[in-house]
Formats: C-alpha cells, sequence, structure tokens
C-alpha cells in the first residue's frame, strides 16, 4: 500500500518515531529536495511551541468576548467612601496580617530544598534564584556575582598568587543552575548535582572540576596551554575546548559522557583511555569497571540543557529516576512487571507537570498510582490481570 | 464561507462596523496568538500583546490605513509589540557583563524566517489551513482533526497534500535558502 508522505512529515513534524520503511522514504525525498528539511524543521519548532498554549487559549471565541469587555469605555464614577468600604479595609488588614504571619511560620518549617554555595572557608550561603547579588566571603571580599540562576566568576588570578581557593556548588533536584568560571567555561548544572571547582584558575595550569553527584553539560572556552578536565571520581574527561554532557549521578550504575563537539578523552579509574569524536557516547559501568563507545544521537541526550526529558528506549526504572529528580519527588514502584519496560518519550518539565507525565506513560501501558504529598506508589496490576497473563497461551 | 485577507479589509474600510471586526478577529486570533508566543515563548505575556493589538487596531481604526496586505500588516504589528515586550524584560535584568551580544543578531534572521512561514499558513485557503493548523501545529492525528472539523478522513488526507504542496510552492526553496545559516541536522540516520 502507499503510504502518505504527508504523514511521514506529521510524524517528523510531531516528533514521534518513523519505521524503517517511512525513513527510508524520508531521506529519498530530503535528498531530492534540499529545501524541505529546514521547512520541515521549522514547523517542528512551530509545532513545539504551540504546545506551550492551552486550547482555551485558542477559543477565538472566548477571545473575543474577553476584549469585547475591554472595548466598552469604562465608567466613570466617583469613588465615595461609604460606611461599608471602612469595614472591608479594617477586614483587609486582618487578613493581610494574618496571612503574613502563616506564610512566615510555616515556610520556615516545610523547608524547600534551596541552592547553595560552599566557600572555601566553610561557610554555606543560600542562593535565591529571583535576586542578582554579589556574593562575598566572611572578610568582606567579593567572590562572585549572582544574576538569577547564574553564578558569574569574573576574578583573574594575579601572576604570583599561588593560592587556589575551591567553592562548592549544590543544586538540589528540581533546580537547575548556570556557572561562568573564569576563564568563560560555562556549565549548566542539573537538578540534584554537586560541583567543586577553582573561583580562578591560574593561567597556564591545568583546569580541573569535580563533579561530585549529578549530571552537567560543560562549554569549555579553549585554551590550548591549559587542559580542562572533569573529575568524577570513576571517570576522568580531559578536554581542550569543547561542548559535551556529563552524567554521572551517584545513584546510577551507568556515568555517560557524550560529546557534541570538539574532542575529549575519558580515562576510566582502571586506566582505559577512549577518545571520543563528536556524536559518541562513552559509557561506564560502575559494576563491571568496563568503558565503552557508542554512536548515539546527542539531542536525546542533552534535553535537560532546554528544560526536558527525553527518553529513548527506556527502561522504566530509569526513567523514574530521571522524574524523580527533574520534579524533585519519590517514586515507588510496586508494579514489577513494568520496570523493565521500555518507552520513548518527549516532556517538557515546566509545562507538565508529574502527573501529566504519568498520564502520558499510563496510556501506553496502563496502570494506576497514588500520590501522598511527594511520595508517588505506583500500584500493582489489579489481581484479575496479572492472573490472566499467567493463564497459558492457547 | 469565510472569507480572504482581501475580503476582509476590504469590508473594515467600508462598513466599520463591530461584525465585520468580528469576522476579523476570528479570521486572525489563534494565528497571532501562535506568533506572538513563538516570539515571546511565554503564552500569558503572548495573549495580553494580542489582545492589547486587536483593542489597539479597533479603537484608533487602523484599518483605515493599511493598503497592502493585512495578514503582512498584522503578522508585522505583533512581531513589533512582541519585540517591544521583550526589550523592556531584557532592560529590567540588563547586565553588561551577562549579555549575549551575539545574539542580537541571528534572532532576527530566526524571525524573518519565522515570519515567512506563519504568513504562508496564515495565507492557505480556509479549510487547507484549518486542517493543516490541527495536525502540524496544535498536533492532533488525521482522525481526531477530522472529528474536530466535522469532515473524512480522506478529506483531511487531500487537505494535507495541498497544504504541503502550496507551503513548499510558496515558500520558494532558494529564498529560503538563503535565509537558512542555523546550522541543524534532523535525526534521519
Amino acid at each position: 500500500m502507499h503510504t502518505d508522505i504527508e504523514k511521514i512529515y506529521l510524524k517528523v513534524i510531531q516528533n514521534h518515531p518513523l519505521t524503517f520503511e517511512e525513513r527510508r522514504l524520508l531521506v529519498k525525498k530530503l535528498r531530492d529536495d534540499p529545501g524541505l528539511k529546514p521547512f520541515l524543521l521549522h514547523l517542528k519548532d512551530i509545532h513545539h511551541e504551540a504546545t506551550a498554549l492551552k486550547t482555551s487559549d485558542l477559543d477565538e471565541k472566548k477571545a473575543l468576548l474577553a476584549l469585547k469587555q475591554r472595548m466598552k469605555p469604562e465608567p466613570k464614577k466617583a469613588l465615595r467612601i461609604r460606611p461599608w468600604m471602612r469595614y472591608a479595609a479594617i477586614l483587609t488588614g486582618i487578613l493581610i496580617t494574618g496571612y503574613s504571619w502563616y506564610l512566615f511560620h510555616h515556610t520556615t518549617e516545610s523547608n524547600t530544598p534551596k541552592i547553595t554555595l560552599q566557600l572555601e572557608d566553610g561557610s554555606v550561603r543560600e542562593l535565591d534564584e529571583s535576586t542578582v547579588n554579589i556574593i562575598t566571603g566572611n572578610n568582606g571580599r567579593a567572590i562572585v556575582s549572582q544574576k538569577k540562576n547564574t553564578l558569574h566568576y569574573d576574578h583573574v588570578s594575579q601572576p604570583g598568587e599561588t593560592s587556589v581557593l575551591h567553592n562548592v556548588l549544590n543544586v538540589p533536584k528540581a533546580k537547575t543552575f548556570q556557572l561562568i568560571l573564569s576563564d568563560g567555561t560555562r556549565i549548566l548544572l542539573n537538578s540534584g548535582s554537586r560541583i567543586r571547582y577553582p573561583e580562578a584558575f591560574h593561567p597556564g595550569e591545568k583546569r580541573i572540576v569535580q563533579l561530585l553527584d549529578g549530571e552537567a553539560y560543560f562549554t569549555v572556552r579553549h585554551d590550548s596551554l591549559s587542559p580542562f578536565i572533569v573529575r568524577t571520581g570513576k571517570i576522568d574527561v580531559k578536554v581542550l575546548g569543547t561542548e559535551f554532557n556529563i552524567s554521572a549521578y551517584t545513584e546510577d550504575s551507568l556515568l555517560h559522557t557524550v560529546l557534541v563537539s570538539g574532542g575529549v578523552k575519558v580515562r576510566s579509574e582502571g586506566g582505559t583511555v577512549r577518545e571520543l569524536v563528536p556524536n559518541q557516547i562513552a559509557t561506564y559501568n560502575r559494576a563491571s569497571e568496563q568503558l565503552s563507545v557508542q554512536q548515539v544521537t546527542v539531542t536525546d541526550h542533552i534535553a535537560w540543557v532546554d528544560g526536558k526529558m527525553r527518553f529513548v528506549d527506556k527502561p522504566f526504572g530509569d526513567i523514574l529516576k530521571t522524574i524523580e529528580r527533574s520534579y524533585d519527588v519519590k517514586i515507588i514502584n510496586r508494579n514489577k512487571k513494568l520496570q523493565h519496560a521500555r518507552f520513548y518519550g518527549d516532556f517538557d518539565i515546566h509545562k507538565e507537570s508529574v502527573n501529566d507525565v504519568l498520564k502520558v506513560f499510563a496510556t501506553g501501558r496502563p496502570f494506576s498510582y497514588e500520590r501522598n504529598g511527594n511520595v508517588i506508589t505506583i500500584l500493582p496490576d489489579a489481581d484479575k490481570k496479572e492472573h490472566e497473563t499467567l493463564l497459558p497461551m492457547p | 464561507m469565510k472569507k480572504s485577507p482581501k475580503d476582509i479589509l476590504h469590508d473594515l474600510q467600508r462598513e466599520r462596523s463591530e461584525a465585520s471586526f468580528d469576522i476579523f478577529f476570528s479570521c486572525y486570533h489563534n494565528h497571532v496568538l501562535l506568533w506572538a508566543n513563538s516570539i515571546v515563548k511565554d503564552p500569558d505575556l503572548a495573549k495580553d500583546i494580542v489582545q492589547d493589538f486587536f483593542l489597539d487596531f479597533w479603537q484608533h481604526k487602523r484599518y483605515l490605513s493599511i493598503t497592502t496586505d493585512l495578514s503582512a500588516y498584522v503578522y508585522r504589528a505583533i512581531r513589533n509589540a512582541a519585540l517591544k515586550h521583550l526589550d523592556r524584560a531584557k532592560k529590567m535584568v540588563s547586565d553588561e557583563s551577562l549579555k549575549d551580544n551575539f545574539q542580537e543578531f541571528p534572532l532576527y534572521r530566526e524571525l524573518d524566517r519565522k515570519e515567512i512561514i506563519y504568513t504562508a499558513i496564515n495565507n492557505l485557503p480556509e479549510k487547507c489551513r484549518e486542517v493543516f493548523t490541527h495536525c502540524c501545529i496544535y498536533g492532533k492525528t488525521y482522525g481526531e482533526t477530522a472529528e474536530d472539523l466535522g469532515v473524512s478522513i480522506n478529506t483531511v488526507r487531500t487537505h494535507m497534500t495541498r497544504a504541503f504542496r502550496l507551503l513548499r510552492e510558496q515558500l520558494h526553496p532558494s529564498l529560503f535558502l538563503l535565509l537558512l545559516t542555523r546550522d541543524i541536522c534532523l535525526e534521519t540516520n
């Protein structure tokens, strides 16, 4: 049967996986028509941007009614203070005082995890992402400027300066944070990450940072005299100037290094060294202590940089860990059959709630779950279903 | 039967009636909302920009001064309003040391390219545009689109073929390639 080429385009735009046959047809079309690829990519963008809008936003009748309200000239009335207004004012005052009291006592109790910066002297500063701030040491020395969710180190080390002062940045679950080091290297940290680095690099010396836990996307400033090294305990990644992503969560059994551009060398604890070219991934297995290299689609591994979660043929167990970190929830899976089921999926962390995400998975493989505060429990299959699958096939 | 942009403008200019404005509004609202959101990447802000535009358009009788293509006017007006908002937002958090100066230029190129596509989609024949918007922008399947619009799946299929053909014709390859500078890769291998 003849397949509609438009259906294949639509799949590309909606980011659905293609079959081999569809892929073959698409590649042929792309080859015949060089303008097609940018065209489809833009449509993909447009579709993606549209997902931010709700169906109700795109209801032109509703929007027109809202506009008509504003089109009417506003009635001009002099404001007279009526007796009831006085009471209303007093009541408002009471409510505001009461609410601020409530907020004051409850926010201090609920204690959501904060982004923290530990200075060389051991003191810890909490970072509020909504502010612009200069962080100073206990002696009043300016260390780093903070602008919302970015820390920018611009201290240039003086010749003859020998001491190296380190800071440790701690990014809790459900947050991301950006660092700009003194050499201009940019590091985007994913949720649940900890990184240690010097306040300033000395020219001509190795630039070393330690990814103590978590995942980070590095855009390293090129400097052929000072190699840049990322240490994770199990693997070291040495670079000259390049973009790459390292995922080294202590709770994960696999550590990944994905190279986007440039070149890196990955050295495992055991001394194995592998060199990566762009679009390759080096995977270190904590259990077997083996380091292997494979070809990959880079964008699948760095979706988090744009605030997204992308799963390509991933076991449900791994997916849950990513969801836990992205939304700061605890998920207990009591549905054993689901644990190793594999899924594809694309989600926007800022636009979709954890409920939205789980609902999508539940449409693929029905399951139900309960939520209790930050703990989500995926329930075992109903007994009947469990029983049915045990029956021998006819 | 819906009207072409030319007819809509003509009616506005001749009748100056609220009814002709309503038709104009229904025809453009969703598409310019998508366009505004594409620039500011903030649905609530985009909604404000679009409402302000329509309000201003009506209260100041902007339609009287339009001599060219209505769609081109509307898309450019929304773009200018959206960029004004972005500038204002940028000033509020402005910090020279963290500003990426090199980003300004590609932003405009990117917008030029997108504006061409958004306008081209908007200029599709009415039914064709609706089908294409449902499938390719709202992300619906052929089946869902057929149900939403009350047509058969075969009609959806025909409109999609036509929409892609018309768009590819309108977005002439040489013009489009000229505008293309972004280094992008489509996952085909």
